[in-house]
């Protein structure tokens, strides 16, 4: 018997160096892209175009940052991240706002039609969206919402599946007997929302919360869609229009390729701060929400 | 009953908050597109000119618009940045009888957008307005310009489109590359830079310099070619002769230094920053690309020639256009568009024809070439845009349709195709695809 | 307050869609029979409904006429109702060879994409399910699920710069491998295509590494205890454990993720805009249909509309099947 058990450490250890060998390789596959580019981001031109460019810069530099940041002629980043800003925040608290409200009504509330309405919202995720953009641009149109960044900021949260079962799942688990202890003591439904159940359901507004920060601030087509002028772009639009090549003439130390790359890390930090400060809820947001679509 | 409403209070909520939605929909949207040109807005005579964001970062219109304004009392020339789609908006406007919008830029004349702006019935012509225009300018603005260029602007014998710069395809090299295996003078035809651009593959090896690129446009690489081989490159339906034995040599050529590795992978990948690298010795694009590398590795590293031929002799020259600004079809205060577009880029405004030399485009005034390229000392280094004058004096104009383009985007498909390696298409057949598709996509315009 | 029937949505919405759609169509029988009850709820979901069925809901049912009509943006006189031509625009895509040239290319796109994602996320998962480390093993879900959250334009950006021909780092690491001649990533036509396929696994197979990980830390310790117990060993468990109490996740995943995928922003940000890559070798469907629809022409977005719906119709004919197949397997 302790024979067998050795033998079966044995096995163990040698799995554990199979185990963590194979995700080394797996992180190296995802790390790299953001690595090279970071390390790029700091590179002067005479190492970018070394003739075998290394990994790590031999001199860094934050000028491609400061190029990036300040030269308005070349780079209308600072503009764009305000843009994206505005958009994102106003998205998110609109989201968070209607969800909760919409959940509280769907988990909580009696009222004629209501699960009516749920069964519509659920069926209405299975049809196919065919033409779902060019319907969009017509009625963004229409509605004098294109080209606007109040458009933006009510088209994004009006995706609301997803964040509205979350809440409704979250408005689910608070104790009913609470609720029934604040209605014997003549508290209206507004009050009941407001004092006794929201104050248990802050996890699921800040997962609904974080969840469309990062969808809104990375998306890519309805925004290139709806919006025409420069001046109006969001971050992950401007860094596909970047004119790196102006770093070559208007700096003899830098080039396109270390100031595109520190635009693209300037445009990326945020939501890689908020994912690795806030990654429980991440995980919490998945079971809560796509696993139980 | 304290959690109910009554069905009154119920429906008083829903429309107040009904009002509230439609209110927030009609409220008005900020302006878009103004880029601080300091006047205020809908004072006196507002003259409003959209301009692409790559004019503006590059030429100082905004500053002449405030000059303008000064020295008018009474007009506010505004300039905007262009929108994706700002055509189908002002046509719809045009039609619509109520313009809000005066001027516009920037349109490439002897291309295809000029062209389309006319006959789309977007511009009007301007020499009723030339002439009756009080600014200094405005007359010598036609009679001091390129015959050439006034003419590529010129259509059923009106002027359509002011230009303040061309741009032609040109040779932009690096002296000192060429140099190092003894060539003092850019190539003049296709056999010579051959094999120069072999020597400087064998000596620049180590360094990994590629001898020669081309930029992805058509008349950037094998048009330009076709043009240097023939006195007329194009056929009566106007289209490029691409089943010409000189077209099909012109593809072989280009096949011939992408096989030979005396360009990058399919003559363009990557070109720009191989460029940049200095691991680039030459490349045949718009002549301001020299500029870019003059600006990068100093003035006496590159310069920038005509296009080598295929027998040395120029033929019809290269593609070329000037950079263009219109004055709208029914545009509110057209007289003032005018004159401050004679006001900033007549010949008179020397400054400004300064501005554009050092951005590598050249001037269209014969006075500009004298007073300053030739005249001024500071602006001996660009002594080449003499040759780029000269160049476009006797380069035959594209046609006056959007041909040019359509071709573009088949060429484009094909000739990766044929310079792939270990492709099997032959010249010949890429020449004839790209003609047939051609033809077979021009039979379906209605313009 | 009646608890029950809050709990009924639930377990309806477990039954799957046509549970959902039978169950609707009762509640819109009973409808007059119900209660006004408490009518704070309409204001409570009011603007979050409103929202839905303005930006939402009403996109795709004008999508669906829309798909029916020749509507040209650019020519006022097709718009609103009057572009109606029937089926002209499905006749003219069974003739459009661009059409079906960017089907295939979607089509064999998928083939490679979908199964390699699926493989590669579960063999994470499985991997960071063996790590009992909390620590380390938040840091492998950290990195694994990172491209995920990235912007897609920023995600595929940096990929480009990494595919550069001569300054990528990829081709730098090659040349140091001693292949001479490293391959033309993206400028390719004879690459590109699965090229692409690389970034994009890049950015989506986290989210189902995590989704397949939730799972299997759902799955109950004691029934590997008690395999091991009886001598099963680590390939035998996965088989005869893991892999049939993750059916649920399975299913979620193909349903969300396979079928044919269009990539259009991916093709769009990797090769700069609509060309569909060199030689049009990566013009999947999705960038057809956005280029007819915005960039070329009249901008059709009519004719755009029919191919989006037959893609979208493709889809769920695959959705179905993977559904029903995996459903009746566990009979």
């Amino acid at each position: 018997m302790a024979a067998l058990t050795r033998a079966f450490k044995k096995n163990l250890n040698t799995n554990a160096l199979f185990v963590n060998l194979t995700l080394w390789l797996i992180c190296a596959f995802c790390l790299l892209p953001v690595v090279w580019t970071i390390s790029s981001s700091f590179k002067t031109r005479q190492e970018l175009y070394m003739a075998a460019p290394v990994m790590i810069p031999r001199s860094p530099t934050l000028a491609n940052y400061q190029w990036i940041m300040t030269r308005e002629d070349m780079s209308r980043l600072p503009f764009n991240l305000w843009n994206s800003a505005k958009v994102t925040l106003g998205s998110v608290i609109i989201q968070c706002i209607i969800a909760t409200m919409a959940g509280f009504a769907f988990a909580r509330l009696e009222f004629r039609g209501r699960d009516l309405i749920f069964y519509l919202l659920i069926l209405l995720m299975f049809v196919p969206r065919a033409g779902g953009l060019m319907a969009l641009y017509e009625l963004m149109d229409f509605l004098h919402l294109r080209n606007s960044h109040l458009g933006l900021t009510l088209l994004f949260p009006s995706a609301i599946s997803v964040a509205l079962f979350v809440m409704r799942q979250n408005f689910l688990g608070v104790p009913r007997e609470l609720e029934e202890a604040a209605i014997i003591d003549g508290a209206n439904t507004w009050q009941l929302f407001w004092h006794v159940d929201v104050p248990f359901v802050k996890g699921g507004i800040a997962v609904v919360a974080i969840w469309e920060f990062i969808y809104v601030w990375g998306e890519y087509l309805i925004t290139l869609t709806m919006l025409d002028f420069p001046e109006q772009e969001t971050v992950s639009i401007a860094v596909t229009k970047l004119q790196g090549w102006g770093a070559h003439f208007t700096s003899s130390t830098l080039a396109g390729y270390g100031a595109e790359s520190a635009a693209y890390v300037v445009a990326m930090l945020p939501v890689i701060l908020v994912f690795i400060l806030l990654q429980r809820w991440f995980v919490r947001g998945l079971s809560e929400g796509i696993l139980k679509l | 009953m304290s959690t109910r409403i009554t069905r009154r209070t119920f429906l008083k909520m829903t429309a107040t908050g009904l009002a509230g939605a439609a209110l927030a929909a009609c409220q008005p949207l900020p302006a878009p597109g103004a880029t601080g040109t300091g006047a205020p807005a809908a004072e006196g005579k507002v003259v409003r000119i959209i301009l692409p964001s790559w004019a503006t970062g590059e030429i100082p219109f905004d500053t002449t618009a405030r000059q303008f304004n000064e020295a008018n009392p009474g007009v506010n020339v505004q300039i905007q940045t262009d929108f994706e789609g700002w055509e189908t908006k002002v046509l719809a406007q045009i039609s619509a009888g109520k313009v809000e919008w005066s001027g516009v830029g920037i349109a490439s004349s002897a291309s295809s957008s000029l062209p389309r702006w006319i006959l789309t019935g977007l511009v009007q012509p301007l020499d009723d307005l030339i002439a009756a225009s009080k600014e200094k300018g405005a007359v010598d603005m036609t009679t001091d310009m390129l015959p050439t260029l006034r003419a590529a602007s010129t259509h059923d014998g009106k002027f359509y489109g002011i230009p303040y710069s061309f741009e032609n395809i040109s040779f932009n090299w690096r002296t000192d590359y060429f140099d190092a295996v003894g060539a003092k003078e850019a190539p003049k035809d296709w056999e010579t830079w051959l094999s120069i651009a072999q020597e400087i593959k064998k000596w620049g090896a180590d360094k990994k310099i590629i001898p020669s690129a081309f930029i992805e446009d058509l008349d950037a690489s094998v048009g330009s070619l076709i043009y240097g081989s023939l006195d007329q490159p194009f056929d009566d339906n106007m289209i490029l002769k691409w089943d010409s034995p000189e077209a099909v040599e012109a593809l072989t050529f280009y096949k011939k230094m992408v096989d030979g590795e005396l360009t990058p992978p399919h003559g363009f990948d990557g070109w720009l920053d191989a460029y940049y690298a200095g691991q680039l010795a030459s490349v045949q694009a718009q002549s301001s690309r020299g500029v870019w590398g003059q600006l990068s590795f100093g003035t006496d590293k590159v310069t920038t020639s005509p296009v080598p031929t295929r027998d040395g002799k120029p033929h019809a020259g290269t593609p070329f256009w000037g950079n263009c600004v219109a004055v709208l079809n029914k545009a509110p205060n057209a007289q003032e568009a005018l004159d401050y577009f004679a006001y900033t880029m007549g010949p008179q405004n020397v400054d400004f024809q300064k501005t554009v030399i050092k951005t590598g485009k050249t001037p269209v005034y014969e006075s500009a070439y004298k007073a300053i390229i030739n005249g001024d000392p500071q602006f001996k280094t660009y002594a080449w845009m003499n040759d780029m004058r000269d160049q476009v004096d006797h380069s035959v104009a594209r046609p006056f349709n959007n041909y040019f383009s359509i071709q573009d985007t088949y060429y484009r498909k094909y000739i990766v195709q044929l310079v792939e390696p270990g492709s099997t298409m032959t010249p010949e057949e890429c020449a004839k695809h790209i003609l047939e598709d051609s033809q077979a996509e021009i039979a379906k315009q209605k313009l | 307050m009646s608890q029950p029937r809050v709990e009924r949505v639930d377990q309806v919405r477990e039954q799957g869609t046509g549970a959902v759609a039978t169950q609707f169509l009762r509640e819109l029988l009973g409808l007059r029979r119900e209660k006004w009850g408490n009518l704070w709820g309409y204001v409570f979901i009011a603007p979050a409904v409103l929202l839905y069925f303005v930006f939402q809901a009403w996109p795709i049912l004008r999508g669906l006429f829309m798909a029916f009509s020749d509507y040209r943006w650019l020519i006022p006189q097709t718009h609103g109702w009057a572009g109606f031509n029937g089926l002209a625009n499905w006749v003219e895509m069974f003739r459009d060879e661009t059409f079906w040239q960017s089907f295939l290319i979607a089509v064999k796109f998928s083939l490679m994409f979908v199964p390699l994602t699926l493989i590669l996320s579960l063999l994470t998962a499985v991997l960071i399910s063996q790590i009992n480390n909390g620590f380390s093993a938040a840091i492998y879900r950290v990195i694994a699920y990172m491209p995920v959250i990235l912007p897609i334009s920023i995600g595929m950006l940096v990929w480009v710069k990494l595919f550069d021909v001569r300054f990528g780092y990829l081709n730098v690491l090659l040349q140091d491998f001693g292949m001479a001649n490293p391959p033309n990533w993206l400028g390719s036509p004879k690459m590109a295509l699965y090229t692409m396929v690389l970034p994009t696994v890049w950015s989506k197979f986290g989210s189902w590494t995590l989704l397949f990980l939730i799972g299997i830390y759902n799955i109950n310790r004691e029934i590997y205890e008690a395999a091991r117990v009886d001598g099963a060993s680590g390939w035998r468990q996965f088989l005869n454990i893991t892999l049939p109490l993750l059916k649920p996740v399975f299913t979620l995943v193909l349903v969300l993720g396979s079928g044919v995928v269009s990539v259009t922003e991916e093709s769009m940000l990797l090769f700069g805009g609509t060309t569909g890559g060199p030689a049009e070798s990566a013009l999947t469907t999705g960038v057809y249909l956005y280029r007819t629809a915005f960039i070329h022409g009249d901008m059709r977005m009519g004719y755009a509309a029919t191919l989006s719906l037959f893609l979208g119709l493709v889809n769920m004919l695959i959705t179905v099947f993977v559904f029903t197949t995996l459903r009746s397997e566990r009979a």
